[in-house]
């Protein structure tokens, strides 16, 4: 079990907080994530990369950034 | 093929002549329409002997195949020639419903050359042009003069205008229509001033042909439906959205590229909401509804989107909201982009700064986050006085003025680069210094896919290693492709689809046999005749760079410590493009293109 950190995008209106995770991996912050913002697809980052292998194991108090998809033209 | 209307307009302002011609579709199997086209059928009448504000400079304004038809967001048009910013090839593209209803009006695109006696517009209604007087228009700003031109031709019909910037012959004026769309960049509100052209409105309701009625509202269907999923939050947001996410990756530029960090909380997506009174606004049938109107000062105005709320706010230090709204509803009414006087001002700030301008000058230039000095700069820019002279003619030409070298001048064959830091993703930066007309993040958002938004297995467009592109070259000449056929469609290219799908609406639209692979190389035909058009106008591979100004890490923020080593990756970049070692476009492939003139 794992606590890691957790921001969003502005827009997706939803204050920090700390998520627990029991496998630690980003798969599972995936499927937390889903639950809490439903139908949205993001995308996670953490230290400005992009995170996309669910099986990538995330470390104790690290920061994930969750955004969407918005056009940024 | 079909989705063409099937003609083309001819107009010549000197003689006051309209030649009516068949739309050259043998032309399409090689590149779709739209701006593809346009570069096409000017190839031979841009020349470097003719300056872009000459009577002889034509100006072209096009639909593409799918505008107007149901394929979604499909309303754009384009305007291009030579550019009288950089003095090269040109296009721009805007939304709102005027090129849905150039084509309704019974024409494909127009071609405008010469230089009328007195200030003219164009009506083009149920297949007819006509020249009509607008001196009473001289000096109006882009909001009245659609006002009133609606209330001689009706409320259906669509203006695109140019402003007192467009009149004053500013070279970074706008084409602006259905309120405040804008055919913002490259200056071609000034080629129009330059032919006493104010506006052109487009009136009629004709039907627009297509292949096969059932496969594309088929094709619709699912296309609404996917882009209303994946853009809910543009929707909700409009391009502000992106701030906050773009920050975070240090893809917002600040203090003229040479910062990383701002207040970001000063100035985010929900502070705008929590501010002004927003709703969202529409071009023709479109699900995103990217645009913004809000409440200001107690009226409604067109709201601020991400490039020119960054190009009036962090690049200039400036966290001030109103300030903000009201430089962009400047812009608008007078006619002239935002991105090119933002980075221009930055320039002539950063400058000052610097200890880097004339003495007569530094007084006259505001420093970094003056609100007043900003708006007072972007007034005198419309007008071409002060220091507005300066700015109006772009960071490229105000450079060679003030004898400062080119290495901080933010731009990429002579068009400023827009407000997504170089830095912060290589493909980025490739993309700015190949694109076909210039720095330009429309023709190659290579950041949205480092960023994991833009994906396309079948071409290898997806999320990597944003500080290296090794392996991905493929995915950047792949998606700058994909944005050519955006504009050679003249589809909105925030509505992402992949080629596959985009082949499967050119067929249901024109009945073409299109594939993929005939689809793609339409695109290659098309960049490399642009590319060949600018290189007859003066530039050269050698512009495929960017500034030394970047060549500089951030010290700061999400792009901190990357310096993009482009160079190293245009070899390959050339040889997937299908160009020679040396980046010139091989001679056979445009003699091939262009061999034939008759249709």
């Amino acid at each position: 079990m794992i606590k890691i950190k957790v921001t969003y995008a502005s827009v997706l209106m939803r204050e920090p907080e700390e998520v627990e995770l029991t496998s630690g991996t980003l798969g599972e912050l995936k499927e937390i994530a889903a639950q809490k913002l439903g139908s949205v697809a993001v995308c996670f980052a953490s230290g400005g990369n992009l995170l996309t292998d669910p099986g990538l194991k995330l470390a104790e108090n690290q920061e994930v950034f969750i955004f969407p998809l918005v056009a940024g033209g | 093929m079909l989705g063409f209307v099937g003609k083309i307009a001819c107009v010549n302002l000197t003689d006051g002549t309209v030649e009516v011609r068949p739309t050259p579709v043998k032309e399409a199997g090689k590149f779709i329409g739209g701006s593809g086209l346009a570069a096409r059928l000017l190839y031979h009448d841009l020349k470097p002997e003719v300056g872009p504000l000459e009577e002889g400079s034509p100006v072209a304004i096009f639909a593409g195949p799918v505008t107007g038809t149901a394929v979604p967001s499909s309303s754009r048009f384009v305007v291009c020639g030579r550019s009288p910013l950089t003095g090269f090839w040109g296009e721009s593209t805007s939304g709102g419903k005027f090129g849905v209803v150039l084509k309704r009006a019974g024409f494909d695109g127009l071609i405008i050359t010469g230089k009328a006696r007195e200030l003219v517009y164009l009506l083009v209604e149920n297949g007819k042009v006509e020249i009509k007087p607008a001196f009473n228009l001289k000096g109006r700003d882009t909001y009245g003069t659609q006002e009133e031109l609606k209330k001689v031709h009706g409320t259906e019909a669509s203006v695109a205008c140019i402003g007192t910037a467009g009149e004053n012959l500013v070279p970074i004026a706008s084409v602006i229509n259905d309120n405040g769309r804008a055919a913002g960049r490259m200056g071609f509100g000034a080629a129009l001033g330059s032919k006493n052209l104010k506006a052109i409105v487009a009136a009629g309701r004709g039907e627009i042909p297509v292949a096969s009625t059932q496969a594309l509202q088929e094709l619709a269907r699912g296309l609404n439906a996917l882009y209303k999923k994946t853009t809910l939050l543009t929707n909700q947001f409009g391009t502000l959205g992106y701030l906050d996410i773009g920050y975070y990756f240090g893809d917002v530029p600040v203090k003229y590229f040479t910062r990383g960090i701002f207040p970001i909380d000063r100035m985010n997506a929900r502070r705008f909401r929590e501010e002004y009174a927003v709703h969202a606004r529409a071009c023709w049938g479109c699900p995103i509804g990217c645009g913004r109107e809000l409440k200001f000062k107690g009226r409604v105005v067109d709201g601020p989107e991400y490039e020119t709320a960054v190009s009036f706010g962090p690049l200039l230090e400036n966290f001030d909201l109103d300030t903000i709204v009201e430089a962009n509803h400047l812009a608008n009414c007078h006619g002239f982009d935002t991105i090119s006087a933002g980075v221009t001002l930055g320039f002539l700030m950063y400058l000052k700064e610097q200890n880097m301008l004339p003495a007569g000058l530094k007084e006259e230039v505001p420093a970094f986050g003056d609100r007043e000095g900003i708006l007072e700069a972007l007034k005198q820019t419309a007008e071409n006085r002060g220091i507005g002279r300066l700015i109006g003619q772009g960071v490229t030409r105000t450079a060679k003025e003030l004898g400062v070298s080119q290495g901080y001048a933010a731009a990429v064959r002579g068009l400023e680069i827009p407000m997504h830091e170089p830095r912060a993703s290589v493909g980025q930066a490739l993309s700015y210094a190949t694109g076909p007309r210039g720095a330009c993040h429309q023709r190659g958002d290579f950041f949205q896919v480092d960023l994991g938004l833009l994906k396309d297995g079948d071409l290898h467009i997806r999320g990597g290693d944003r500080t290296n592109l090794q392996g991905r070259v493929e995915a950047v000449v792949n998606l700058q492709c994909l944005r050519e056929l955006d504009n050679c469609l003249l589809k909105c290219n925030f509505a992402f689809t992949p080629l596959k799908v985009v082949v499967d609406a050119l067929k249901a639209v024109t009945g073409y046999p299109w594939t993929p692979e005939n689809t793609l190389q339409a695109a290659k035909n098309s960049l490399a005749v642009k590319r060949m058009i600018s290189f007859n106008l003066g530039s050269s591979s050698a512009d495929d760079r960017l500034p030394d100004h970047f060549r500089k890490a951030l010290g700061e923020g999400g792009a901190y410590g990357i310096v993009p080593d482009i160079e190293k990756y245009l070899p390959e970049f050339y040889r997937l493009q299908g160009w020679n070692e040396d980046g010139t476009v091989p001679r056979e492939l445009v003699s091939r293109l262009i061999a034939d003139d008759k249709n």
